[in-house]
């Protein structure tokens, strides 16, 4: 957070201290505490939960030794308080949990958030202890953490959070069967094994270490390589990532083949609203209902059922049309609803278009659940048995064809993406984003460029909801609520606004990840509220800003590198 | 030599206050017309106008012997009007190249899909629009520049900037917006050069709304004088000088509007 | 009679003769005709044809019911009038100025809307469905549930007259008051020993004092909160960014509510004193009680607040406080006695007619019921004051104009000594109180609450604060009295009247139809000024 420079003073420690004992409370209250206490990071010795305690004690003492700017009292009788204020705090609410009867209000104030916060101690006294100690050497090892310097801080943390997410990865990795032997050797029955956790600590500090003092040099050789190795290097790199990629979903089950499925889709409709949101600058709240749009043509022209295409037409039950026959029909009406949605909506600006494109959104969902249209769109039941895409003889029925098929479309947009970029529209674009009055004073036809945001980016979308109603063999009005779109909207932003590799690392930690951490799907809203609140407040540009893309992708075209540096560093 | 612009009776009023009230002007092919007055005069209301930003609330103006009612902005800059702005507005996260690019938007005919496939309209537009968006930066000071993002340069660079961004279109008539706020004095000299060397070297015609009277006074050819949205004065800059309706609109004000 | 059919003849003829007359010029480039009176010859065509048709059994005609009561021919002709004067004048009048493919799209959007809201009003009311009292109590209900989209709109509609954006987790402050509320509605109505009576029983005023208060004190906390972590660095950045952030913040603290009180539905306590329609005697305590307030209000400002404030002066909150609960105690101690004093007086003077007694099973006059229900009643009331409470400190007190000074321009406030961040946290405050006191309301008009409430009563009362232009106290009030009255009767009225199915599933369109259409067409609300474009 935005934190204004604070002067050390016992009073700021204190609220240090309050700080970190609600932060405790907060993650206890909300539920992720005992939640996360399930899958341990480290076998028998480290369950995730108490993994998030240390990580917010650890954090508090370090911000806490940052105030004492040098003097090794302050900075360590600091960081001390702070862990102690927080323990009592977190220790006389777990005392109070049973007599005031808390579990009333906060479903969350369990026996087992209790077992949790005393370690598992039979007297409550004791582990109440116990918590308070612990928490005071972690914020202590904070303050540790803040005053060594900064190579081996960096390694230390690279080594740690390697730790957390290893141990978090634990189902995908032990599903890929090609590192089976090195996951066998990491993990044991539940989360890493000791001894994996001390070689993942290892590795991943140490190549941490090595690329704080070789990175450069090692960037500086691949970029001053002749232009012909380059260009060879980058193309080995695509095509082994594409093998990768290819290769995965035999190497795994169905389960990761399935999550990878989401993730791709989720890619497309990402790169679609990458255009209106990062491109055009246009927020839009209402981007599932092109999602829909794809997903319910394909359905009604799928459809084996009386809603179908086929019965419609025909009057009989349990012919269809083709999905390849569907496909582009999909796509062609949803950009055609893009346009259609995207001209009243025209002459409106920023927070109110978002609200409008919600609001629009919603219209089409209610309308479609309701009465008023089930002859049609089938209501609340939605549209059945939706026949399966073929290929030849070839049914398309398992994940792994629906991931090949996702795979492709993802290519497929995600090439016309990087050509629209950096040809002429992608340039009205964003000069549209940057300042409207400009762009049209440029001579930029502000109708025909935003529809053309819209109808493009709800295509995408479509193409993407095409092939979700095929693998899902039915839809239904309420897969496409609100949720859909801030998810979409979560991850262009998140990934970083207007990158193309932003999308895809958005998805992969958005969509991905919480499919492969159950115990995250409870609170994934939740963590995607905070995260667009962290990134707006710390980074708006997101993990992978769009800029950075840029110089990747163009290179440094009529200039030596370090102009281009110069630009984009500031 | 005729007339590239004329307004005539031009009038724009905003609710209850008159902005600009019926102004004539004429601005001869290839001269600099200046446009000056204190502040809040209209000048920058009368270049709103001229390139439709604002409707008129009376009266028309005529570009190349066409009427311009009713055209909206981006029209009127495919006629060859192009201009810059008192306040700079770049697009400020696009680089320098880009910004220039944006700007060629009126010579650019290749479309979307052609881009996706990269037919060979495409390849050649862009080869050429890019080689020339770098000429105009050479042309401009920043040759070397070309990859920085906007929001990253220097001030002066920035109005440099934004004077090729609105030569990038190839306008017959380039309008500029206080060309001269907020540089210091050595790059004031070196603009009234560029200034003064565009008509020659480009052909075009200049339409000029500036504060500092120096600079108005060294470069105009015509000068036509605002004060509460009506011309008080018109001619060249000698008439002007000694003109004493200026002198007054100036003086008997006190030096403290001038910015 | 189908719809689509017969709305193509309007769509027809306004399009058709709009652009005949649109391009009917004289020689000086004037239109021939004005386009009032285009817009009369498009209604007077589509009326004529609309009777033609339908007398010739096209299902291109339609008389919506009115030839029910009126006849085939004069049926028809009026229905035609009835909907094609207002689409004949709405479209003459856009064609008559620039016209784009824009507007084009815009006029089939309003022609739409016109023939589904008269059509089916005329449809509905030609044959009565509903009883005139039923109407009443669709339009007491549109109110009550205005009431509270009004209170929450208040919220919107200060935030985005001080910083210009649109609070979206506004709806979420208004849930966190309710939900935590419910908790302790829950244990003032379990009584406190076996087979006893509750508290909220034996004591409503008190219990529901409690609650609001809770209500209140919680979704001020949280809105404090919101503004402080994850508003206030974000003053200066661009438009969209606190935006993003707002609609992360409504994520984040439903999920959190989620969790702290768990997924399901909570029915809220149903508290007895409010069950029933209100009689008379409900009246005269609600005279008594604002004549009771009012007196004290007076008379503590009088006697008490200058003396507090020299007492107290670095508590600039002391003195309205003090005099709050002064206010609370009159009230409770005093209605009672009053109340009994007003009943008796009126029984005296207007004694009960005893057939009239035994035919309405009431022993005095103070039983008389009226029309309305004893909830409904006081949330109307209550949203009305407490509306009017927050008007009068922004329009009177030195916060309020502190906060107008900001809302002007934030930097010239800050120069002439005004803490700005105090008026905008201040500003949060008034706005999550009003919605803390509207999410119990809520509570127990709907008798239920879960993590999820606050979503549509947000989006609606943002809705309300824009049709009444948002920045405008006045307006958001009217804004949401006209929303909750339209959602009301919206669904028997216009819908119900075409034939729809279920009409009441749609009751959530009518209200995103208007928040599109306002957005679209009347940003600037549907009476105040443009407030988002003059500051912007």
């Amino acid at each position: 957070m935005v934190e204004e420079k604070k002067q050390f003073s016992w009073q700021s420690i204190v609220q240090y201290g309050i700080i970190c004992g609600s932060l405790i409370l907060y993650i206890s209250l909300v539920g992720i505490l005992e939640a996360f206490q399930v899958r341990d990071v480290v076998d028998q010795l480290l369950p995730l939960g108490q993994a998030m305690l240390i990580v917010i004690a650890l954090s508090m003492g370090y911000v806490a030794a940052r105030l004492a700017a040098g003097d090794m009292v302050k900075t360590f009788g600091g960081s001390a308080i702070v862990g102690i204020v927080g323990g009592i705090i977190t220790a006389l609410f777990v005392n109070r949990i049973e007599p005031w009867e808390i579990r009333n209000m906060f479903v969350n104030a369990s026996p087992a958030l209790v077992e949790v916060l005393t370690f598992g101690q039979e007297s409550q006294a004791t582990g109440l202890m116990m918590l308070i100690t612990a928490l005071t050497i972690v914020c202590i090892l904070g303050a540790v953490l803040f005053i060594i310097p900064p190579l081996p801080r960096r390694m230390i943390l690279a080594g740690l959070t390697a730790v957390l997410f290893m141990g978090m990865l634990q189902d995908f990795l032990t599903r890929i069967d090609p590192i089976e032997a090195i996951a066998n050797i990491l993990y044991s029955r539940k989360g890493l094994s000791p001894v994996g956790a001390m070689l993942v600590f290892i590795l991943f500090s140490g190549l941490n270490g090595f690329w704080a003092t070789q990175g450069d040099t090692v960037q500086n050789r691949l970029n001053t390589l002749p232009p012909p190795q380059k260009r060879g290097l980058n193309i080995g790199a695509f095509i082994a990532g594409l093998l990768l990629l290819i290769a995965i979903p035999h190497m795994t089950d169905n389960y990761i083949t399935q999550i990878l499925f989401m993730v791709c889709l989720y890619i497309a409709m990402g790169l679609g609203l990458n255009i209106e949101l990062g491109w055009a600058g246009l927020l839009d709240l209402g981007f599932s209902g092109f999602f829909a749009i794809g997903a319910y043509t394909v359905a009604v022209v799928c459809s084996t059922g009386e809603l179908g295409l086929s019965y419609m037409i025909t009057g009989e039950i349990g012919a269809s049309y083709s999905f390849w026959f569907a496909l582009p029909i999909a796509v062609v009406i949803s950009a055609i609803a893009g346009v259609v949605l995207g001209i009243p909506v025209l002459r409106t600006r920023g927070d109110y278009l978002a609200i409008i494109t919600l609001g629009l959104a919603e219209i089409i969902r209610i309308l479609v659940k309701s009465n008023a249209l089930k002859e049609l769109l089938g209501g609340a039941q939605g549209v059945l048995n939706i026949a399966k895409p073929t290929v030849g003889e070839a049914v398309l029925k398992d994940p792994m064809h629906f991931y090949y098929l996702a795979l492709i479309a993802c290519f497929i947009i995600g090439f016309l993406a990087i050509r629209l970029q950096h040809a002429r529209i992608g340039r009205n674009w964003m000069a549209l984003r940057e300042d409207e009055d400009v762009a049209e004073a440029m001579g930029i036809n502000l109708i025909a460029t935003k529809l053309l945001a819209f109808g493009i980016g709800a295509s995408f979308a479509g193409l993407s909801g095409a092939i979700f109603a095929a693998q899902l063999g039915s839809v239904f009005p309420d897969s496409f609520g609100l949720l859909v779109s801030i998810n979409a909207v979560s991850l262009v932003i998140i990934g970083g606004v207007g990158s193309i590799p932003g999308v895809v690392i958005g998805a992969l930690v958005l969509v991905g990840l919480p499919e492969l951490l159950r115990e995250f799907s409870e609170f994934r809203l939740l963590l995607y509220g905070m995260l667009l609140v962290v990134m707006m407040l710390v980074k708006p540009e997101g993990f992978w800003p769009s800029e950075t893309a840029r110089r990747e992708l163009e290179g440094p075209e009529i200039s030596d590198i370090t102009e281009s540096k110069a630009g984009t560093g500031a | 030599m005729g007339a590239i612009l004329s307004a005539k009776n031009l009038t724009k009023r905003f609710g209850g206050l008159i902005a600009v009230n019926s102004v004539d002007i004429d601005v001869e092919e290839k001269n600099i017309h200046a446009v000056i007055g204190p502040n809040g005069a209209g000048k920058t209301t009368f270049f709103n106008c001229v390139t439709g930003f604002y409707p008129l609330t009376e009266g028309e103006v005529i570009f190349l012997d066409r009427p311009l009612v009713d055209v909206p902005p981006d029209r009127i800059t495919h006629r060859g009007i192009s201009r810059t702005y008192q306040n700079v507005r770049l697009f400020s996260n696009m680089t320098a190249i880009e910004n220039v690019m944006v700007g060629q938007e009126r010579h650019l005919k290749a479309m979307w899909f052609e881009a996706v496939l990269k037919l060979p309209r495409y390849r050649k537009e862009e080869k050429i629009s890019l080689q020339e968006a770098l000429r105009l930066l050479d042309y401009v000071g920043l040759g070397d520049k070309g990859n920085f993002v906007a929001k990253n340069l220097p001030y002066g660079a920035q109005r440099r900037l934004e004077i090729a961004r609105a030569l990038a279109s190839k306008p017959k008539l380039l309008l500029l917006d206080e060309p001269k706020a907020g540089m210091n004095p050595q790059e004031t000299i070196e603009l009234s050069e560029f200034i003064r060397q565009l008509p020659h070297d480009l052909g075009l015609t200049i339409l000029l709304i500036e504060h500092d009277m120096r600079l108005v006074m060294e470069i105009s050819d015509q000068i036509t004088v605002l004060d509460y949205g009506s011309k008080i004065a018109e001619g060249t800059p000698k008439e002007i000088q000694s003109n004493p309706k200026v002198i007054e609109a100036y003086l008997g004000r006190g030096a403290a509007d001038d910015n | 009679m189908s719809l689509t059919s017969n709305v193509l003849l309007y769509i027809i003829v306004s399009y058709g003769l709009g652009y005949l007359f649109r391009n009917l010029k004289n020689p000086d480039d004037t239109p021939k005709i004005n386009w009032q009176m285009a817009g009369v010859i498009i209604g007077v065509t589509c009326a004529v044809a609309n009777l033609g048709l339908a007398l010739a059994g096209s299902s291109f005609g339609g008389a919506f019911n009115l030839d029910q009561p009126l006849g085939p021919i004069i049926g028809n002709l009026g229905t035609g009038l009835l909907i094609g004067l207002p689409i004949g004048m709405i479209a003459a009048y856009d064609m008559s100025k620039r016209f784009t493919i824009i507007d084009a799209w815009l006029l089939f959007f309003k022609i739409a809307i016109i023939y589904v809201v008269i059509g089916g009003s005329i449809s509905s009311l030609a044959v009565p469905r509903y009883t005139t009292e039923q109407w009443f109590d669709f339009f007491i209900f549109g109110l009550a549930q205005g009431g509270i989209y009004a209170l929450i709109a208040l919220g919107y509609t200060l935030v985005y007259g001080i910083l210009f954006m649109i609070n979206f987790a506004h709806g979420e402050v208004f849930m966190a008051g309710a939900f935590t509320a419910f908790f302790i509605a829950r244990r003032l109505a379990e009584p406190a020993v076996e087979g006893g009576s509750a508290y909220l029983d034996t004591n409503p005023f008190m219990s529901l004092v409690l609650i609001f208060a809770v209500s209140m004190i919680t979704s001020t906390v949280v809105a404090v909160l919101l503004e402080r972590i994850a508003y206030r660095p974000l003053r200066r950045a661009p438009r969209l960014v606190p935006l993003i952030t707002a609609i992360g913040a409504s994520f984040f603290l439903q999920y959190t509510f989620r969790g702290f009180y768990g997924s399901g539905v909570q029915a809220y306590p149903q508290v007895n004193a409010l069950k029933g329609d209100l009689q008379v005697a409900d009246f005269m305590l609600f005279i008594a009680l604002l004549l009771i307030g009012l007196i004290t209000y007076f008379a503590t400002t009088l006697l008490l607040s200058n003396r507090l404030k020299k007492a107290l002066p670095h508590l600039g909150w002391a003195p309205p406080t003090i005099i709050g609960i002064i206010i609370l105690l009159a009230l409770y101690l005093l209605s009672s006695p009053l109340q009994s004093v007003l009943v008796s007086g009126a029984n005296i003077a207007f004694p009960l007619a005893p057939e009239m007694a035994t035919e309405l099973e009431i022993t005095t006059r103070g039983e008389y019921e009226l029309p309305i229900s004893r909830i409904q009643f006081v949330i109307i009331t209550s949203s009305i004051l407490m509306m009017l409470g927050l008007y009068t400190v922004v329009q009177r007190t030195k916060i309020g104009r502190a906060m107008r000074a900001v809302a002007e321009d934030k930097d010239v406030a800050a120069l002439m000594g005004v803490d700005v961040d105090r008026v905008i946290t201040m500003t949060f405050v008034m706005g999550a109180m009003l919605a803390g006191a509207a999410g119990v309301l809520y509570a127990l008009i709907f008798r239920q609450v879960h993590f999820f409430m606050g979503f549509l009563p947000g989006l609606k009362a943002f809705t309300a604060a824009v049709l009444g232009g948002i920045g405008n106290i006045p307006g958001a009030m009217l804004g949401g009295f006209f929303l909750g009255i339209v959602e009301s009767l919206g669904p028997s009225l216009f819908l119900e009247g075409l034939g729809i199915p279920a009409a009441y599933q749609l009751k959530d369109v009518i209200a995103f139809t208007m928040l599109v259409l306002v957005l679209i067409f009347r940003p600037a609300g549907i009476m105040g000024v443009d407030l988002s474009k003059k500051k912007a």
